[in-house]
């Protein structure tokens, strides 16, 4: 039954997404027209993915969806994939980060950091339309991500 | 700042609140009955209207008895026992125990306070919903749970933080708008003004339940992932790094303190009497008790003693249990959020400011419909935003002649208890869509929102009469009784509900654009210049 709504829930996502994606590229150029369309279908296949978790092909199908729809969407509207997902992302890796990396108390550190999550999340979103360009923002978020996680994955856990 | 900036900001702030505004409004509404659900708990179900006796009655016996004839000899793995408190005024126990399929089963009863004899269990229904439609839109099963639901209400608080800071950024001249309601001037600049104007004065409120309720919502989940991706998901390593490693028994079987007892020890610093004692390892050596006492009028849900269940003797120090100060704050965000700390009082005015956030956030969903429908934004039909409109209209107003059908519903079902809850959602949502679809066949938002107002103000009247005489209670003759929360909510149905209809009655019953009011005002000069030139004598 979870595999059945996680799959309806993936179709529906990837349906609503490629819309709204094929709407924003009306004025494009056809080949982003052409990959938002590439993308819906990397989509459902990404939701059969999920939906049977157990497959090795479905996994790797669904890691390839995600990727390829994350990469085309924020290339295309980098503004709103990081306001949507990158700030959420960088918004959860960056405290893990500092809690590996800050020499204070774990417990007293951990939910301080608990406390800070929330305002974190709204700066990154808020500084999603605050920068004049919106691939420096987007730029900016995948590094913030991918430098916590880079010290989260090779620091030892914090106790 | 520059113009392309505010700008963004500007198109940041409107589509956050044209996305997510109705949603953020549907929370805000709930929520705002969600403060009264111990009230409300009291006016729905008629066997709290209890009044408790000074002396209290022998329980130990009745609750051992219980826990044995329920868990037929299986160990408990929770154990639960409340003592009568104005709200609830009535024993209860619970209890969780693994059956003989590895099952988890939950039981729980009630039993009177003076007599303890056995309380029905009442169906959960009108309380319930309000509360847990506010915490997570009862989400279903179906769809991943309560805790989606949950996420998706925190995600709603972060969406109303960025709101509320763009919002700040957005207007320039603060002080000045601050003082500013041109209520002489058209339709939209009355809501843009008393937008702005509510939302600067609340803004302390707002932040504050933004805030809170993110917090209660989502980042309650998040911040658990966030530490887990710091132990690279070796959870149990985290959990004994944060709360500590956990007691186990030690299989000796001793006699534990009796609820009797428990009931009379009183905190050693407030001198309050306990509302409820959680048990762990009960009947073993290694039994420690938490006795939870209210701590109202301080920043803090309770006060929470540990001591040992055989002795009673308070539970040696533990660094885990230390009070440092994060835990301080986060103990403060529940009281914060629901407006614990304080009496009733304190309750009506978050009440109201929950209220005004709503009309906010319907405000601002409406000027933006507005402006598109009547200005120069957007590249849509007038047909779609027509729609959009009646949606909109639908949606809000229909919310509040939902959430008082319920009050009605709880009064007259006559089903099984256990499907009380159901009924109670399928009449809410039933009623909402009525809203919706009365609002696309009116085609009219202007007169939709007037006479939903007015539906919802005469039903809310309507509340003391349906109590009256479905239970015998008539508020007027027990305002001032001993057990009076039900009639006081009563009263408060009553007044609102004069309210509401005089503020359906006061609304626009169409719209004044410039041409209409052009038009009214030449209407009004020339009725008052007629008398004067009938006045003039014929020659």
């Amino acid at each position: 039954m979870m595999n059945l709504v996680v799959l309806l829930l993936a179709l529906v996502f990837a349906v609503g997404f490629g819309v709204a994606f094929a709407r924003f590229m009306r004025h494009r150029p056809r080949w982003m027209g052409v990959s938002a369309f590439l993308i819906m279908v990397v989509g459902i296949i990404a939701g059969v993915a999920l939906g049977f978790p157990g497959s090795t092909l479905g996994r790797a199908l669904f890691i390839f969806g995600l990727v390829s729809a994350l990469t085309a969407w924020t290339v295309a509207a980098p503004r709103l994939t990081s306001v949507i997902v990158w700030s959420l992302i960088a918004a959860m890796l960056l405290p893990s980060a500092l809690l590996v990396i800050l020499p204070f108390d774990f417990r007293a550190l951990a939910l301080w950091i608990a406390l800070a999550v929330s305002l974190i999340w709204v700066a990154f979103q808020f500084f999603c339309y605050w920068d004049k360009r919106g691939w420096r923002v987007a730029t900016s978020l995948i590094a913030v991500s991918v430098l916590s996680g880079y010290i989260v994955f090779t620091t030892p856990p914090p106790v | 700042m520059d113009r392309a900036r505010h700008t963004r900001n500007y198109d940041l702030h409107s589509w956050a609140g044209i996305t997510l505004g109705l949603i953020v409004y549907i929370v805000c509404f709930s929520g705002s009955f969600a403060l009264f659900d111990n009230e409300i708990k009291t006016w729905e179900d008629p066997a709290l209207r209890i009044g408790v006796s000074d002396t209290p009655i022998a329980m130990n016996d009745v609750y051992d008895d219980w826990i044995e004839q329920t868990t037929g000899g299986a160990e408990p793995e929770f154990m639960r026992f409340d003592f009568p408190t104005t709200y609830t005024p009535y024993y209860q126990g619970m209890v969780q125990y693994h059956d003989e399929n590895d099952d988890h089963v939950f039981e729980q009863q009630r039993w009177h306070p003076n007599t303890a004899a056995p309380l029905a269990e009442r169906g959960g229904g009108l309380s319930e919903w309000l509360l847990d439609f506010h915490r997570d839109f009862m989400w279903p099963d179906l769809l991943g749970g309560r805790t989606v639901g949950r996420s998706l209400v925190g995600v709603v608080g972060i969406v109303l933080m960025l709101a509320i800071l763009t919002g700040i950024i957005a207007h320039t001249k603060i002080r000045e708008e601050a003082y500013s309601m041109r209520l002489k001037r058209s339709q939209r600049l009355k809501w843009q003004d008393s937008h702005k104007v509510v939302g600067l004065w609340g803004l302390p409120f707002f932040i504050m339940i933004a805030f809170t309720g993110a917090y209660l919502g989502v980042i309650i989940i998040l911040s658990q992932l966030v530490t887990a991706i710091a132990f690279k998901g070796d959870t149990e390593s985290l959990i004994e790094a944060v709360i500590g490693p956990q007691v186990e028994p030690t299989g000796q079987q001793v006699q534990m303190l009796s609820v009797d007892e428990l009931r009379d020890m009183q905190h050693p610093v407030s001198g309050k009497d306990p509302y409820m004692v959680v048990m762990r390892n009960y009947g073993d050596a290694a039994a420690e008790f938490d006795v939870f006492y209210s701590a109202t009028g301080s920043l803090r849900s309770v006060d929470v003693l540990h001591i040992s269940g055989e002795t009673g003797e308070q539970s040696p120090p533990n660094p885990f249990r230390e009070e440092i100060a994060p835990l301080r704050v986060i103990g403060a965000i529940t009281p914060l959020h629901y407006g614990t700390y304080g009496g009733i009082w304190l309750k009506v005015l978050y009440f109201v400011l929950g209220m005004s956030m709503a009309v906010v956030t319907a405000l601002g969903c409406m000027m933006w419909i507005e402006r598109r429908k009547h200005g120069n934004e957007g590249n849509q039909s007038l047909t779609f935003y027509n729609r959009l409109g009646y949606f909109n209209t639908g949606i809000i107003m229909g919310l509040p002649v939902a959430t008082i059908a319920i009050f009605y519903l709880d009064k007259l079902y006559v089903g099984a208890e256990a499907g009380r809850i159901y009924a109670t959602g399928w009449t809410f949502f039933a009623v909402w869509a009525l809203g919706l679809i009365y609002a696309w066949v009116r085609r009219d938002d202007y007169a939709t929102t007037r006479e939903l107002l007015m539906i919802t103000g005469v039903l809310a009247m309507g509340v003391p009469v349906l109590n009256g005489l479905a239970t015998g209670d008539w508020f007027f003759v027990h305002l001032f009784a001993e057990h009076a929360v039900a009639a006081w909510v009563d009263a408060t149905m009553l007044i609102s509900g004069a309210l509401t209809i005089l503020a359906g009655y006061l609304a626009p019953a169409k719209r004044w654009d410039k041409q209409a009011r052009r038009a009214s005002a030449q209407a009004a000069k020339a009725a008052a210049d007629a008398p004067e030139q009938s006045a003039v004598p014929a020659e």
